[in-house]
């Protein structure tokens, strides 16, 4: 009785804040700590090749676009009647990060077989610094605690999950470091995404056009062309390569002949771009439905100061 | 400026020895939303000197640079010495040339995205938000690197030159520009195409 009221406890007060979230209301300072010891203790039991059962629906970059992230609820289901699987980039250019990673933290402590949240090349201290989450925190907490809570519970994200042994996942691409899933599964995860190496690529690299590994344009990660991808499917028994890390205009886009497809979950990207977003559907039976979708309708952005120009002729 | 004519230089393709672009601080959005302040940011500089070193002080004191030393070598080149005032003027009056400054930045991002050789774009990160000046598309597509310099005004050559030379390098070795290559650590050995 007292453990099962303990635990009747805890998911009440889980409730509460999911509900509050839910409404783009950010939780305490307390609450945010507490929120993620809880997650740290169910993260760092998954496995860096984190396995997903289907139905699941598969969701790329969401960026702190909350209200948008409240759509794909709204269109995709609620969790927990429907699996989630999301490839990372929860923070950052969108005005609401706080609240979009708190929400998605919250819904995989409240249900965490029924949704896996996986570490793209934002969920870092580095990045988090220049693309604003850590202006965000301070903004809306005076202080960079809760920036610095969530940015050490990113270490223990996984970085990759495997949908019913066919679909691999994952925010960026492949690394000429990995060939077997094996390979992915015996590294230690729990650190700062490293500039190089093979936990960068899985987060930053790109596929191309182009045959063989190619230098990326981003600075990070590599590119790699459709023979690269069939020799990492082929060695693993794999069907498909599900990624994000690239905005796509239509939300989701093939690639290497229907063997990676990118998926953006992010519409009209920082509220300029114009782009539509897109969520993928795994049933039972391994069809793939994609859902695309458009902005939720604007409710005036919050100020953000900007500077007098400066000088530049 | 300098930026823009960069930019131009490289989209023309008529450089076939241009191995990299970098721009510094130059965004079209932020460049042409910020031209109808400009008239007043010149006439807001003071305009005349006594000595080069007093221009030099004005330049971090007041103007936009950080770091006196770097200063020192770039300001004195932008002076000219006017013997009816008996001081130093601006060599170029910026003012006379607002008729170009559109045209300066008008379609600068197109034609910086369709430029072939690796590109970095980097900005100052006392631009607030300095990550909504970039080229949103093109950067999320993957097509450049953009690196956001803390603590550092306009002129990040200047302000933080230790900083500013060790991201070119990082550029030009990452890109393969030069004589040597670099092994790729891990077990297989890909094979780069040379465009």
């Amino acid at each position: 009785m007292g453990a099962n009221s303990m635990l009747s406890e805890s998911s009440h007060d889980l409730d509460d804040q999911i509900s509050q979230l839910m409404q783009c209301k950010p939780l305490s300072e307390q609450q945010v700590r507490g929120l993620c010891e809880k997650a740290k203790e169910i993260l760092m039991d998954e496995s860096n090749v984190q396995p997903v059962k289907s139905p699941v629906t598969i969701c790329g970059d969401i960026h702190g676009q909350f209200h948008d992230l409240a759509e794909l609820f709204r269109i995709g289901g609620k969790c927990p009647d429907t699996n989630y699987l999301f490839m990372g980039d929860y923070v950052d250019r969108g005005y609401y990060s706080v609240e979009t990673v708190s929400l998605l933290v919250a819904l995989k402590v409240r249900y965490p077989q029924r949704i896996t949240i996986l570490r793209g090349n934002h969920e870092s201290r580095q990045i988090t610094q220049v693309y604003g989450f850590y202006d965000e925190c301070l903004r809306k907490y005076g202080n960079a605690n809760v920036w610095k809570t969530f940015t050490d519970l990113f270490d223990f994200f996984p970085l990759t999950a495997l949908v019913e042994s066919e679909i691999f996942c994952l925010h960026g691409g492949l690394s000429p470091s990995i060939e077997t899933l094996d390979n992915i599964r015996n590294f230690d995860r729990v650190q700062e995404v490293p500039h190089e190496g093979p936990m960068c690529d899985l987060l930053w690299s790109d596929p191309d056009d182009r045959c063989g590994w190619g230098i990326s344009p981003r600075g990070a990660g590599y590119t790699f062309g459709q023979d690269i991808s069939e020799q990492f499917n082929h060695t693993n028994s794999l069907k498909l390569i599900a990624r994000a890390h690239q905005l796509v205009m239509d939300g989701f886009n093939w690639a290497h002949e229907q063997k990676v497809v990118t998926i953006f979950s992010a519409p009209n990207y920082c509220y300029r771009c114009g782009n539509m977003a897109s969520i993928l559907e795994v049933d039972d039976c391994k069809g793939h439905t994609f859902i695309q979708f458009e902005p939720a309708p604007r409710r005036g952005e919050p100020d953000v100061t900007r500077r007098t120009p400066d000088y530049f002729l | 400026m300098g930026g823009s004519i960069a930019v131009h230089v490289a989209a023309r393709r008529s450089l076939s020895t241009l191995a990299g672009l970098l721009v510094v601080d130059v965004v079209e959005g932020t460049a042409m939303t910020s031209l109808i302040h400009m008239q007043k940011i010149l006439s807001s500089r003071m305009q005349h000197f006594s000595s080069i070193e007093k221009a030099i002080e004005w330049s971090v004191r007041g103007g936009s640079l950080r770091n006196i030393d770097s200063a020192r070598v770039s300001i004195p080149a932008t002076l000219k010495y006017d013997d009816s005032k008996k001081c130093y003027l601006y060599r170029t009056e910026l003012e006379k040339t607002e008729q170009y400054w559109k045209g300066w930045y008008e379609g600068l991002s197109d034609k910086f995205l369709s430029c072939p050789v690796p590109k970095l774009l980097l900005l100052a990160g006392t631009r607030m938000p300095s990550w909504m000046c970039g080229h949103t598309i093109g950067q999320m597509q993957g097509k450049f690197q953009m690196a956001v310099v803390r603590h550092t005004g306009h002129a990040i050559q200047e302000d933080v030159p230790d900083e500013f030379a060790t991201l070119i390098v990082n550029f030009i070795s990452r890109n393969q520009i030069g004589p040597h290559e670099i092994e790729i650590p891990g077990p297989r050995k890909p094979a780069f195409s040379k465009p």
